[in-house]
């Protein structure tokens, strides 16, 4: 912005052209208003644009469109109406966008939050039996190939192979349910008959009580020779398989809630 | 503690009086209340009250339109379009003008449909452009005048298509719609300040395109 001092009748060029159009068009105000009125008082070219530019605004705002008027109809038919109308997933999606900001954002976060969590619990809960009760199934020699800590491939192949520990467990005297579920258990079990506290802490199913001879045949290298289907059974992994799968749907869905709600907000249509 | 004297005059305070805005700037202006029932009803599933609304403003959606876009059958497919997005996103609605909203989502449309173009260019087939209508003149015109004003207004358009989309659009908003900045900042969704400085630029670059003919403008 020029100062008055630039003010001079043969300094046209270096006159801000963009205050001369603020003033043509009465956006200037107290300072800037004077200093404007001075350069156009004081340059001649500066007074010719002024008044150019009011006259192009003046034509502008009385300029009838360049093409005349469609005869065209805009009206929406029946047939337009059911085009236009969400289905399906459409159909949530736009639910989502004409929810209020107030209440799309904290739902998408929330939903979200749900899902990471969801995952972090469930890994969780796949790696830590095996990583607490590895050493005391070591001392019961109970301890199947499969059983690292975070050998999350591995406990999958034993879910897999779980049908086979438990009928090999069932010959004895353990019941189907405990076994399972879990041979983790095994472990702890030399103190006598005790709930499974592994199939509970994957929450399917409750373990049933474990006899003295279950474990001692366990403990006898019967279950071992199925090495995977010591470390978790199938309902086990199948509820952390489901947990996993409600979790991505969770972040999936809480997404789609924000990217909607944000897209709504910057866009009018 | 009840008979005590602060307690009085808390008991005693006058309630706020809380200004309700709405009552008077939307409920004291019949067309906007018009338009809000028929957006209601429309919403509620009324295609007919849908219409009404497009009848309502198609003209003056399609005049505003077709000073941003090269050609006719480009401003009717926006104003076929935003009228479409507007009843697909009439839930979406949050108050205020219907006005401003319908131009906010024709004005959208024809920058996404100019943002097309450049993207992919055509050039569109010349003999369907009709660039010799103008209004009827009156019946006292004089036909000298009539023929300048019919140049200047051939003019200004034709500067119109050689400056920038977004300083058009500020600019038609603003000359020829009547908005006030801070309407076409929400409409363009750009600042206050954008907003001004695309309407003095562009009316900088218009003048620039009309210095050899700005004798029509003078006097």
């Amino acid at each position: 912005m020029p100062h008055v001092s630039d003010v001079r009748p043969t300094s046209h060029d270096r006159h801000d052209a963009l205050l001369v159009a603020a003033l043509a068009i009465g956006d200037l105000a107290g300072t800037d208003r004077d200093q404007a009125s001075a350069i156009i008082r004081s340059c001649t070219d500066c007074a010719a644009l002024h008044d150019d530019l009011v006259a192009i605004a003046r034509a502008t705002a009385v300029a009838p469109p360049p093409f005349s008027m469609p005869a065209r109809d805009f009206r929406l038919t029946s047939a337009d109406v059911a085009r236009l109308r969400p289905s399906g997933w459409g159909r949530v999606v736009a639910a989502f966008r004409a929810a209020p900001r107030s209440v799309s954002r904290p739902l998408g976060v929330g939903l979200a939050t749900l899902g990471l969590a969801g995952l972090l619990v469930g890994n969780v809960q796949l790696d830590a039996p095996s990583a607490q009760e590895l050493p005391a199934a070591a001392g019961s020699g109970a301890v199947g190939q499969a059983a690292a800590p975070g050998d999350t491939k591995a406990l999958v192949e034993a879910a897999a192979s779980a049908p086979a520990a438990s009928s090999m467990v069932d010959g004895g005297t353990v019941p189907a349910g405990s076994a399972a579920a879990s041979t983790v258990p095994l472990a702890p079990a030399a103190g006598g008959s005790q709930r499974s506290s592994a199939s509970n802490d994957f929450g399917a199913i409750s373990g049933g009580p474990v006899s003295t001879g279950g474990v001692a045949a366990a403990s006898a290298g019967t279950v071992r020779d199925s090495s995977g289907g010591t470390v978790t059974g199938t309902a086990g992994a199948a509820s952390v398989t489901l947990l996993t799968a409600l979790s991505i749907a969770a972040i999936v869905v809480g997404l789609v809630v924000l990217v909607a709600g944000t897209f709504r907000g910057r866009r009018p249509a | 503690m009840l008979d005590s004297p602060r307690l009085r005059i808390a008991v005693r305070r006058d309630p706020l009086i809380v200004e309700d805005l709405r009552s008077t700037t939307v409920a004291d202006d019949p067309v906007q209340r018009r338009d809000l029932i028929l957006l209601e009803r429309a919403n509620g599933g009324d295609l007919d009250a849908f219409n009404d609304l497009v009848v309502c403003y198609q003209d003056q959606l399609f005049a505003l339109i077709v000073r941003m876009v090269p050609d006719r059958d480009q401003a009717s497919d926006c104003v076929q379009e935003a009228f479409f997005s507007a009843f697909r996103n009439l839930a979406g609605f949050r108050g205020g003008s219907v006005k401003s909203w319908l131009n906010r989502i024709a004005v959208n449309a024809a920058m996404d449909i100019q943002r097309a173009r450049k993207r992919r260019p055509v050039q569109p087939y010349p003999e369907f452009d009709d660039e010799s209508w103008q209004p009827p003149a009156g019946k006292d015109a004089d036909p000298v005048t009539t023929a300048l004003t019919a140049e200047r207004h051939k003019a200004i358009n034709a500067a119109l298509a050689t400056i920038t989309d977004d300083q058009r659009a500020a600019i038609v908003l603003f000359d020829v719609e009547g908005f006030d900045y801070a309407e076409i900042a929400t409409m363009t969704g750009v600042s206050l300040g954008t907003v001004k400085s695309r309407i003095h630029r562009g009316r900088l670059a218009l003048r620039d395109r009309l210095a050899d003919r700005m004798e029509l403008f003078r006097g």
